[in-house]
């Protein structure tokens, strides 16, 4: 490959740069070129400049992982499906499957054809993380989408009630051979995850993707004291927490993802996780005044938040020097 | 990867400023002094150095200026900075460290003790 050939290589993997932040990045390493060419002590092969300079889309990866061009790529692709794509889904399967008023969580055609059209997006939208991920690097969106969909899977299985095993099985439970299907498959990504923590760990993506298992715990628990007739009068929100959870969360989906994802420095990406965890733990927590019993539970996420930030900030400071 | 090659590149920001305390260098300046000073050994490729310059630019180790080379190529040459400069003296202390422990493991006397 001679000099040319590289530089063309290197900048058809240098898509996603501004043009003139590829223009000094092609000029920087033409350099390179030309100092190796006019050094009297290097003459040699073509392969020995081949072998010194490394593979141009190696050089083009390493630099996209350092500059990270298509940061907005990842915000986007956290942002769009929340905000737009999923709410529109809800919006077309009630259209396409209206409400009859008789079930809402069992076998309503809605509900039961909407949670497999959000795990199929999802499903995509870790396909994108990973395939993005193998190209510059996208651990944080990778670390987003699965739990989230682990967790759709689950709450296919769960919400609905369709466990081949649960105790009274009922019109909508699955067969033995679906329910296996999920079990495995929510063993894998599991699996998957845990293996890909331990490799990254790293205390704020592990926190990201623990975040929403520690979220739906109160939810959770909440629905099973319902079930088991844990409150009096029912779990009742307020009218004004109903309005401001609608507002907030429009909001707070915005917000963390821009400070976590377009941010490069640890803080603010803390604090994006921050935003992410507390105004939904500090709301449930007004309202758990009625539910102690409860307050345990939605303070876990704000918890976690705030003791990963801790390890992270001594972690930080024991690292040798050289390698943070 | 392999553990040595590890601690290879884990080592390759601290090589690089040890070069860079004694002059601002460009990119294929920086490889070459490297492989000359170990004869050879620290023989990286462009695909690595120049990822890990830059890195070590953006977090504020180094600073790149671009000056007039021979011809009409311009050269992006590294400087290093007082941060730089304090990361080595801290590295060096701590890789030091690091290997007196790893050889005084390695080679500190085999005793047998024989169960009785």
């Amino acid at each position: 490959m001679n000099r040319q050939e590289y530089l063309q290589r290197l900048q058809a993997e240098l898509k996603g740069f501004s043009a003139e932040e590829q223009a000094e990045l092609i000029e920087e390493i033409a350099a390179h070129f030309d100092d190796s060419q006019s050094d009297p002590l290097q003459q040699g092969s073509e392969a020995r400049l081949e072998r010194e300079m490394g593979r141009p889309e190696d050089l083009g990866r390493g630099l996209k992982a350092v500059h990270r061009p298509k940061r907005w790529l990842d915000y986007a692709l956290v942002v769009v499906p929340e905000v737009i794509v999923f709410p529109l889904l809800s919006l077309l399967m009630a259209l396409i499957f209206p409400f009859k008023g008789v079930e809402l969580t069992h076998g309503q055609a809605s509900v039961y054809w909407g949670i497999r059209m959000v795990i199929l997006l999802e499903a995509a939208l870790v396909g994108a993380s990973l395939w993005l991920d193998r190209r510059q690097g996208a651990k944080g969106l990778l670390f987003f989408w699965v739990p989230a969909t682990w967790l759709s899977i689950f709450s296919l299985c769960y919400r609905e009630n369709r466990w081949q095993w649960r105790s009274t099985p009922n019109a909508f439970s699955f067969e033995a051979l679906e329910s296996l299907f999920w079990l495995a498959l929510l063993a894998v990504i599991a699996a998957w995850l845990v293996y890909q923590l331990w490799r990254t760990r790293d205390p704020l993506l592990m926190t990201l993707a623990l975040l929403p298992f520690l979220s739906v715990v109160g939810n959770l628990a909440t629905n099973q004291m319902l079930l088991a007739g844990g409150f009096e009068n029912g779990y009742t929100l307020p009218n004004w927490r109903i309005g401001w959870y609608f507002g907030l969360a429009q909001v707070v989906t915005v917000v963390w993802p821009a400070l976590f994802y377009l941010f490069r420095q640890r803080p603010v990406r803390w604090l994006g996780l921050f935003v992410h965890a507390a105004p939904f733990a500090l709301m449930n927590l007004i309202a758990s005044l009625r539910y102690p019993h409860l307050i345990a539970l939605w303070s876990l996420p704000v918890l976690l938040v705030l003791a990963s930030w801790l390890v992270d900030g001594l972690s930080q400071q024991r690292k040798p020097a050289i390698t943070r | 990867m392999t553990d040595i090659q590890q601690v290879r590149k884990g080592s390759t920001p601290l090589l690089i400023l040890r070069i860079l305390a004694e002059q601002p260098l460009h990119g294929y300046a920086i490889m070459r002094e490297l492989e000359r000073r170990s004869e050879g050994y620290f023989n990286m490729t462009a695909a690595l150095l120049y990822p890990t310059l830059h890195q070590m630019e953006q977090d504020g180790l180094v600073e790149a200026n671009w000056e007039a080379g021979s011809g009409q190529r311009r050269r992006k040459v590294y400087v290093i900075t007082p941060r730089g400069q304090e990361q080595l003296q801290q590295g060096q202390k701590e890789w030091q460290r690091f290997f007196e422990q790893l050889f005084g493991v390695l080679n500190h006397p085999a005793k047998c003790q024989r169960a009785e």
